[in-house]
């Protein structure tokens, strides 16, 4: 097998830690440069770098414009990332297993038109089938991908086709609106006490799925077969069934996110969350996840989806046009790959 | 060396697209039955038309997919081709007045934007799905704001409409650029280094670069031609629908991978080529114009484009499926 | 005979070193292949044969040294630098690419006339391959796509494909050939023995080989390799095998290495039957191992016993057959099912299959058993560096504790985390090792060896595909060969009592 281990052996080794991570690495850098370079250390190490650039970011726009900067912006802030942040934390799922979705924002845009349709004419029963559907359609997507062994973002692709027609069939190309049930989903954007529900909900199933990864048995083997998947299956775990198990949560989560989208807009079309599939991706690789898989998770992401969030409002407040956005998107997510990719982990990108 | 008849056909046919040939006379042989109105000169000449443009995508779309990498940002480059054409030859917006000479210009544009994404994965080492969803994205916001804020720029240059409107020898002019866009495809992968290489790339980058191959370079050109084929196809978007727009390709995407893919150029490249994919884009043409005779809703097209996908996919992975293999 | 005249070597290597971190791969190497000869270099596993090769085809650069061509001072910094001096390589595993035609793969990269600005002259390739393929005297036409070829063919256009890299140089060219008979069937060999006696004429070559017969039949001049460093050169005609495999193994293997004073008796009860097993390139395989017992399997390059190890354990799907543990029926369709009986694996390919680099000590220890450091299936941090700990502490694994990432360990130290694994196992009942020694150092092997006798002393019964014989012969209680995926002998080992290597070398081939 012409495998790298085959054409560098060691060097491999050398070179294979991961920019995240080297704590041994980090901390021998702080020791010489000091101490402002042991708290830098220290932040990277933790991951932390992503919340204190929330906070630089939102000093930056308060500076540039003040009046813009209110609790009435931060409220909409929140609102408005909290679908944002349901399917950054689905991609950061799939992503920490190595894998890409991109049928994320189509299949989360085919539950909104389904979810309006169903609430217009079932009632309260359509929320848990909306749910469900994301898990299946999610399953089955994680199933084909690993039975056939289909890259990932080949099957996604093709699902989000899929999706995208049959949410123009099933709306019938047209916006389809809530007349019954509003109730249903529209307390999500309620804010007790001024804070905005929508968003303390989105945080706390962040903090779940934190948990999840970082402390239960099953949540590290979606880390363990980012890292290696092949070691992992040698360990005796069932990695089909992890990855197909991972791609039903982010389908829940989807599922999630259209119930929000919808208790936002009260309205849905086939195509009404699908400029978010670029920013999902970036909230996930600005939070600090590496693309390659096996490093970050559903903690960092919550970040990242604020930053993403951040830089839509704050654009706005500064006075950037609306069509610069996609652009700044683009970018981002190359820029903050370029940074994190691990170069030395294979031998070639395609 | 088995020298019967079957085995002798096998190997003259090897690396053509003899099963895409098959499958395309089927479907017109199934769909010719039940709409006798199919096999009209005037239906025919519609089917190569609607044909033309994803094919010119395909052209480009095949070296990067030999290549074993992908390029997803056709309809985003498409956007970028489309309103910069409407903008480069007379219109209602400005006062510039390229001609036909728009398009080498605009085949430029989408050069470049074709070579970002082969920096950003050759250079950056970015996956290339994920650098051309980005570029998509980039390319998307260009061409909102080429779009400005007022109404759709307005072509009125007639000789730049008459590329796709007029007709010659029966079959629409871009039909007949399409051909020439194919045959030079073909030229390029039989008789250049680049086109050579893109099989051999494909085959095994490691055996590539133990060979002294700059891959890279190669890789790199296949991004430059996708973007130059994409944008070229935006502005005849332009051409056919006399405006300017921004979702100019709107589901050409999908047609295009899946055409790709149905012809049977494999996403982990190396084999198909050029011919098989246009002879893919044929038979999703067939499909679609048949759909629309026999009466099936527009909407299924995305839908059809998608499962033909899964489908055509799924079929050649299963050779390769064995126990641990890892696909991520 | 290699003539002594007065000609300059075709390449001469002065002093060639080479390392990675603190493994030395080459230590001081000088040896010369001249012109019009073909040239043996043998080893085991490890000895720098690969590192020559690869510094040779100019994949690598030395550390330090000088290596001459014809007399010139030279250093290759890449393949096609070397292949355009004329140096090619044959790999083992072919370098032939299957989807395009056998004129374009004889001349990849090195096309010269047949591509002119840019543009392929494909009757100008035709014709420059079919002069090479009619050296080697192959019937394959220029035209045909590779893969539709049998192996042996590919093989000579692969020799076709060296053979043309001499043409852009007015010198013979040098052509080395990294095992090139390992797949080979007799017949295809003793053609591929005539090419060479052939080419020989206006070439030079060296040929790598691990089978020693063969060497000694074809070669002027041998060099045999061991721990890096050229050991012996060989004259074939005064030479035989056995010489050939004591040079190659050298040391004085003293029981004391292979800690066969930790050994203990199996207990007389069947822990592991395995009735007629037959599975991807191995077929109708029976054998019973005892508790505590060690049983090593040799056997060539697919012989099968890989394959006998990972359907054990549920990584390969078995056609028919059963295993049983204790009596108890094994389900060999996940490597959950040889999980959840109590069998262990270390795959062969450490740093691909056995340790996940991204993660820390502690978390490569406890994947498998995550149930033994948590709660209804909540980590538990504490128990985690507790058990983590006690392991680093027990196999003496040198690392900064178990936070450390593994990519920080030495080869040695991620074996033993691997080892770590099975063994912190509730109930580990049947340890299986592919090469678990494979490019470890001396220390680190013998500290795998002391594990092994250990664990069989409590009772784990242990099935080792051995890397190398003296490995099978000195750890086991008993030693399987295994040749075309056949169980072909079956020695038992005790101290006094070893099965002699030529025995098991007649059984394996």
């Amino acid at each position: 097998m012409p495998t790298s281990s085959e054409v560098t052996p060691v060097v491999e080794v050398e070179k294979g830690r991961r920019p995240a991570g080297s704590t041994t690495r980090s901390a021998k850098r702080g020791e010489r440069k000091g101490a402002a370079a042991r708290v830098l250390g220290f932040v990277n190490q933790k991951g932390l770098t992503p919340a204190i650039v929330v906070v630089l970011m939102i000093v930056v726009f308060w500076a540039m414009n003040p009046s813009g900067v209110t609790l009435n912006t931060l409220s909409t802030l929140f609102d408005q990332s909290a679908a944002l942040l349901m399917l950054a934390l689905a991609q950061s799922l799939v992503v920490l297993m190595g894998r890409i979705d991109l049928a994320n924002s189509a299949l989360a845009s085919f539950l909104c038109v389904l979810l309006v349709i169903w609430l217009n004419t079932l009632g309260p029963i359509a929320i848990p089938l909306v749910l469900l559907l994301g898990v299946a359609i999610g399953a089955l997507q994680g199933w084909v991908h690993m039975y056939f062994q289909i890259p990932s973002f080949v099957v996604t692709l093709a699902v989000s086709g899929i999706v995208g027609g049959a949410g123009l069939i099933a709306s019938g190309a047209s916006a389809v609106s809530l007349i019954q049930n509003f109730e249903l989903v529209q307390w999500f954007y309620e804010s007790p006490g001024g804070i905005p529900l929508a968003f303390v909900i989105g945080a706390a199933i962040a903090a779940v799925l934190a948990f999840f990864v970082a402390k239960t048995a099953r949540g590290r083997t979606l880390k363990a077969i980012g890292s290696n998947q092949r070691a992992t299956a040698y360990s005796g775990i069932r990695t089909t069934v992890t990855v197909v198990l991972g791609f039903a949560l982010a389908g829940l989560l989807i599922g999630i996110a259209a119930i929000m989208t919808v208790g936002q807009l009260g309205t849905a079309s086939s195509g009404i969350a699908n400029s978010l599939l670029l920013p999902s991706i970036a909230a996930v690789v600005v939070g600090g996840t590496a693309i390659s898989g096996g490093t970050g998770g559903p903690g960092r992401i919550v970040f990242g989806a604020l930053i993403i969030a951040l830089l839509r409002i704050g654009l706005d407040i500064i006075g950037v046009p609306q069509e610069f956005q996609p652009i700044v998107y683009g970018v981002i997510v190359i820029a903050a790959i370029a940074i994190t990719v691990n170069r030395s982990r294979t031998l070639s990108v395609v | 060396m088995d020298n019967s008849l079957l085995a002798r056909f096998r190997r003259a046919t090897h690396g053509q697209p003899v099963p895409a040939l098959i499958a395309l006379a089927l479907i017109v042989v199934v769909i010719a039955a039940q709409a006798p109105v199919f096999m009209t000169a005037g239906n025919i000449a519609n089917v190569i038309d609607q044909a033309a443009i994803p094919a010119i995508i395909v052209v480009g779309l095949s070296f990067v997919i030999l290549m074993g990498s992908i390029d997803l940002s056709v309809e985003g480059v498409m956007a970028v081709g489309s309103m910069s054409a409407a903008l480069l030859v007379a219109n209602d917006r400005n006062s510039l007045d390229f001609g036909l000479w728009a398009l080498p210009v605009v085949m430029i544009i989408g050069g470049v934007l074709g070579l970002v994404s082969g920096l950003a994965v050759t250079r950056l080492r970015i996956p290339s799905f994920l650098a051309t969803i980005a570029i998509a994205s980039v390319a998307s916001g260009i061409a909102l704001i080429l779009f400005g804020t007022s109404a759709k720029p307005q072509i009125v240059d007639p000789v730049f409409i008459d590329l796709t409107q007029g007709t010659f020898l029966g079959f629409t002019k871009v039909s007949w650029l399409a051909l020439v866009i194919v045959l030079l495809g073909l030229v390029i992968q039989r008789y250049t280094r680049f086109g050579r290489y893109a099989y051999v790339i494909g085959g095994s980058e490691e055996i590539a670069k133990l060979s002294g191959i700059d891959v890279r370079r190669y890789r790199l050109l296949a991004f430059v031609i996708a973007g130059m084929c994409s944008s070229l196809a935006g502005a005849l978007t332009a051409s056919r629908t006399s405006i300017g727009s921004t979702t100019p390709g709107d589901g050409l995407l999908f047609l295009t991978i899946a055409s790709v893919v149905i012809g049977g150029t494999i996403l982990t490249g190396g084999r198909g080529g050029v011919l098989h994919s246009v002879i893919g884009v044929l038979i999703m043409g067939v499909i679609v114009t048949g759909m629309v005779l026999i009466g099936v809703s527009g909407f299924y097209q995305q839908i059809i484009q998608g499962v033909v996908l899964l489908v055509a996919v799924t079929a050649v992975a299963w050779k390769l499926r064995r126990p641990m293999r890892v696909v991520m | 005979m290699a003539q002594t005249s007065t000609e300059a070597p075709a390449l001469r290597l002065t002093d060639v070193s080479k390392s990675f971190g603190v493994v030395n791969a080459l230590t001081k190497v000088s040896l010369e292949i001249r012109p019009r000869e073909v040239v043996g270099l043998i080893g085991e596993n490890g000895a720098g044969k690969s590192s020559l090769l690869k510094i040779l085809s100019g994949n690598q650069t030395a550390d330090s040294g000088t290596m001459e061509l014809r007399g010139r001072p030279v250093t290759f910094s890449s393949i096609s630098q070397a292949m355009s001096n004329g140096v090619a390589m044959v790999y083992q595993e072919q370098s032939l690419l299957p989807n395009v035609s056998v004129a374009e793969n004889i001349l990849l990269g090195n096309e010269r006339g047949a591509v002119r600005d840019g543009f392929y002259r494909w009757k100008q390739m035709h014709r420059t391959a079919q002069r090479h393929l009619d050296e080697v005297k192959s019937g394959v036409s220029p035209s045909d796509i590779t893969d539709t070829l049998p192996f042996a063919q590919r093989q000579m256009v692969e020799v076709a494909k060296a053979l043309a890299t001499g043409d852009g140089s007015p010198y013979d060219p040098v052509i080395l050939l990294d095992e090139p008979t390992s797949v080979l069937e007799s017949g295809d060999i003793e053609t591929l023995f005539s090419v060479i006696r052939r080419v020989k004429e206006h070439a030079s070559i060296v040929f790598v080989s691990h089978r020693l017969e063969e060497v000694l039949e074809i070669c002027d001049r041998v060099y045999v390799m061991r721990d890096g460093e050229v050991v012996a050169e060989v004259d074939p005609a005064e030479a035989d095998v056995d010489q050939l495999f004591r040079l190659m193994v050298g040391r004085d293997l003293t029981s004391g290495y292979f800690r066969e004073d930790l050994s203990t008796e199996p207990t007389p009860d069947v822990r592991l039957a395995i009735e007629s097993l037959t599975g991807p390139g191995f077929s109708d395989v029976s054998l019973g191992i005892n508790r505590g017992e060690i049983v090593s399997i040799l056997g060539v390059q697919d012989s099968g016993r890989e394959n006998l190890g990972r359907v054990l354990f549920g990584a390969l799907p078995a056609a028919h057959g059963s295993v049983r543990i204790d009596g108890e029926r094994v389900g060999l369709r996940s490597t959950r099912d040889a999980v959840a009986r109590g069998i262990g694996y270390l795959p062969s390919e450490r740093k691909i299959d056995g340790a996940i680099m991204g993660m820390s000590v502690a978390d490569n220890m406890t994947l498998a058993h995550p149930d033994v450091v948590s709660t209804l299936g909540v980590m538990r941090s504490r128990r985690v560096r507790e058990v983590a700990d006690e392991w680093i502490r027990r196999l003496a694994i040198k690392t900064s504790g178990p936070a450390a990432e593994m990519v920080n360990l030495s080869g040695g130290n991620q074996q033993k985390v691997v080892l770590a694994k099975w063994m912190l196992a509730p109930d580990l009942r049947v340890l299986i090792l592919d090469t678990p020694t494979r490019g470890l150092d001396v220390g680190a092997k013998s500290e795998v060896y002391a594990i092994l006798h250990g664990l069989a002393a409590k009772g784990v019964s242990i099935i080792l595909l051995a890397d190398s014989l003296e490995e099978g012969i000195y750890v086991s209680h008993r030693v399987i060969t295994m040749a075309d995926g056949k169980v072909t002998g079956e020695f038992t080992s005790r101290p006094g009592n070893r099965p002699s290597r030529t025995s098991l070398i007649e059984r394996m081939l």
